[in-house]
């Protein structure tokens, strides 16, 4: 889908410090300014210092909007995540550094730990970097700093993995629909009929998302649904919560099948039900979401539903620079009028639309056909 | 967002002592200053890096130069440069090497075309000489994880040949003797270094090495299953295995449970790293924990000071961080709950 371009641009501009401010306060030209900004001619230490001392006084933060003048590109993106040490993180940081680098683009790492906090001061960091784009996942919230941030850097802004309420930009992630349905359907193949939920918290768009597709599945499936739903955060810690409350349900009452929203939610319970006695995928089977490098080395090997973490991350990448590439050609076209100047950056939003990637079931070790409730 | 001009404004001063009290350089009244700074927290003062960066040359960037960010080991490792970083206002770019000196070249390049304030280097064994062109082009640099000789840069590394030694003594303790190793690719540093802990441990105690006990690995997961597959197929079968990190571990758990054996009954295995999920596996892996987010840490801490202190003439210093060995049911046969009190978790 493409986004429609906002139009309140023109207020917004109006009472920010543009390059011609500085060289009126600093007593220079603008192209003086210009060269002090860019680095790119020589300008007298005297001239200099009076520019910089102006553009610190005004608290002049170039501007792709308002600018006269054209900045220098950074080639910098901004890649804002929740935590790289989260393998599927770590995973798509990887991608998305390869892709960038092989087109001439470096990568600015900021975790932010799911904190909003940490999310908003990184932001304001990458606006003093002046990166060129910002790859976002974030804990959830943030729309509205987000279009702020576009709105004062011009800088492309792109949501991956997870969608985020309020944000006008595209977004890249998966569609859990597909691999939520083959899930399902080996499932079935293995005769399971009894089958569980370990979804992410409430309220989240993305981990709504998940959740309806299994439920989707299951209900296609003849199945009914939410029988046994486990909510929390994509940890191990809720897996191992849930497994333990799984195995307190009495033998006949138990799913012999659990479906997990996140792949450390699936390895936690099974660790949660094997403190119980309850092996994998003999007397459970486990299904987990994601795809990491762990999923192939854990034991045993889990069956998973697959995030396309490489196409996702390429592909953020290539969307990213198209982005910026668009709105650098918007820039170069003739000059207008000094308010008409101020054109919202449609060309940035239109650039791209949202693109949607299938996920797919890697079958591995976890999942075995079912046994008889009566056997165990 | 406030500048120094409102700073200046609200305290009746000029923008110049405002700007020589928040960047500490020059002569400002003690009390004053005192005023100004809280003046600028009152007023939320962030200082525009862009002008800090034209006025002092520096640009806040700090690049991070390591093998790969989708092994979770350097995943960690940055995640300790990162909180570090932040705290301090610096940004980090990241750069994957593959541990390929081209790429190395190619990032340490990119370091010095965007200026960035300083490097941390995680790199491979053989790549020296243009390290030591960063030397001596003054560009501040923490080497860490790696031991690089002859380099006078501040380096922070785990003592891989200890926890490699403690590996081994630990199943010798436990009355093994026929002890193969799984080693990891020898031209690095560190698989080097836990090669010659497994050396000195069995020669210590009188114990022999045969050829055939020392396979090479390559970090991954598969090798260790195939050379595990070796170790089994031999006459003389040894009844431990000392693999070089958790993924070659848990590649020989997979082939010790196919061939029908049991662990650590039959086989005993040791694996080092303790990586995440090493004790959710079955069975539980000992291993050997290395810092790794404390490393970050104390790398990018190192570097600050350097920054900081770049007049000072400080000889490089070269930090050492402990390994610790982390027994479980790999190794130790025995309840799930008495092998979690001896890791004391």
């Amino acid at each position: 889908m493409v986004r429609s371009a906002p139009v309140e641009v023109h207020r917004l501009a109006a009472n920010q410090v543009t390059v011609r401010d500085v060289a009126q306060k600093a007593g220079v030209s603008i192209s003086t300014v210009s060269r002090v900004l860019t680095g790119s001619a020589r300008v007298s230490p005297e001239l200099r210092q009076r520019v910089i001392d102006a553009v610190e006084e005004l608290g002049y933060r170039p501007n792709a909007l308002a600018r006269g003048l054209r900045m220098r590109r950074t080639a910098v993106i901004g890649l804002l995540i929740p935590d790289i040490s989260n393998p599927f993180f770590g995973q798509l940081a990887r991608v998305v550094e390869d892709a960038a680098n092989n087109r001439g683009y470096s990568i600015l790492l900021c975790n932010s730990q799911n904190s909003r906090a940490r999310e908003v001061q990184y932001l304001d960091l990458l606006r003093q970097q002046q990166v060129d784009g910002v790859l976002v996942v974030t804990s959830g919230a943030m729309g509205e700093e987000l279009e702020e941030f576009f709105k004062l850097t011009g800088a492309a802004v792109l949501a991956l993995d997870r969608r985020i309420p309020q944000f006008k930009g595209p977004w890249i992630g998966g569609d859990p629909y597909p691999g939520a349905r083959q899930a399902v359907q080996h499932l079935l193949d293995l005769g399971h009929r009894n089958i569980g939920l370990v979804r992410g918290v409430e309220g989240n768009i993305s981990s709504d998302e998940r959740y309806k597709a299994l439920n989707r599945a299951l209900v296609e499936a003849g199945l009914p649904e939410e029988r046994w739903t486990w909510v929390g955060e994509y940890t191990l810690e809720t897996g191992i919560a849930a497994g333990l409350a799984l195995a307190e349900l009495p033998a006949q009452k138990r799913p012999t099948a659990v479906i997990a929203t996140s792949e450390f939610s699936a390895y936690g319970l099974i660790e949660g039900v094997s403190r119980h006695g309850i092996s994998v995928p003999d007397q459970l089977s486990v299904v987990g979401y994601d795809n990491t490098a762990f999923a192939e080395v854990f034991r045993p090997a889990l069956t998973v539903i697959a995030q396309p973490i490489e196409e996702m991350g390429e592909l953020a990448v290539d969307f990213i620079l198209r982005m910026i590439n668009n709105a650098e050609q918007d820039e170069q076209l003739p000059p207008v009028a000094p308010v008409a100047g101020m054109r919202p950056p449609a060309a940035v939003k239109e650039a791209v639309e949202d693109a949607v990637l299938p996920t797919y079931l890697v079958i591995r070790s976890s999942t075995a056909p079912a046994r008889p409730v009566s056997s165990s | 967002m406030s500048t120094i001009y409102e700073i200046a404004k609200k305290l009746g001063v000029s923008t110049a002592t405002v700007s020589r009290a928040l960047n500490n350089k020059g002569y400002v009244r003690k009390e004053l200053k005192q005023r100004i700074l809280a003046t600028a927290e009152e007023l939320g003062y962030v200082p525009n890096s862009l002008a800090k960066s034209l006025a002092s040359g520096l640009t806040k960037v700090i690049c991070l130069i390591v093998p790969d960010l989708a092994n979770v080991f350097f995943a960690l490792v940055a995640r300790g440069v990162e909180d570090i970083a932040y705290d301090h206002g610096y940004s980090l770019i990241i750069c994957n090497t593959d541990g390929l000196e081209d790429k190395e070249r190619k990032y340490v390049r990119i370091a010095r075309e965007r200026k960035a304030d300083g490097i941390i280097f995680i790199g491979s064994l053989m790549s020296r000489s243009y390290l030591t062109e960063l030397v001596e082009a003054g560009i501040p640099m923490v080497i860490a994880d790696r031991y690089v000789d002859g380099l006078h840069v501040d380096m922070v590394i785990n003592d891989n040949l200890k926890g490699a030694k403690a590996a081994v003594n630990h199943l010798i303790r436990l009355g093994h003797q026929a002890i193969a190793t799984i080693r990891g690719p020898q031209n690095t540093q560190t698989a080097v270094d836990r090669y010659l802990g497994y050396v000195e441990a069995m020669h210590e105690h009188f114990l022999d090495i045969r050829p055939e006990w020392v396979r090479d690995g390559d970090y991954k997961e598969r090798s260790g299953y195939v050379q595990t597959q070796r170790l089994l197929a031999l006459k003389e079968r040894p009844t431990a295995i000392f693999a070089a990190n958790d993924l070659m571990a848990l590649g020989a758990l997979t082939a010790i449970e196919e061939a029908g054996l049991r662990v650590p009954q039959d086989l005993a295995v040791v694996g080092y790293d303790d990586i995440p999920l090493a004790a959710q596996v079955r069975p539980r892996l000992t291993t050997v924990a290395q810092p790794k987010y404390e490393l970050g840490q104390q790398a990018m801490e190192r570097l600050i000071w350097r920054l900081n202190n770049a007049e000072v003439e400080k000889k490089a210093e070269i930090i050492v961080l402990q390994p610790r060995l982390v027994v479980r049911e790999s190794s130790l046969a025995g309840s799930i709950r008495s092998v979690q009190s001896v890791q004391g978790r």
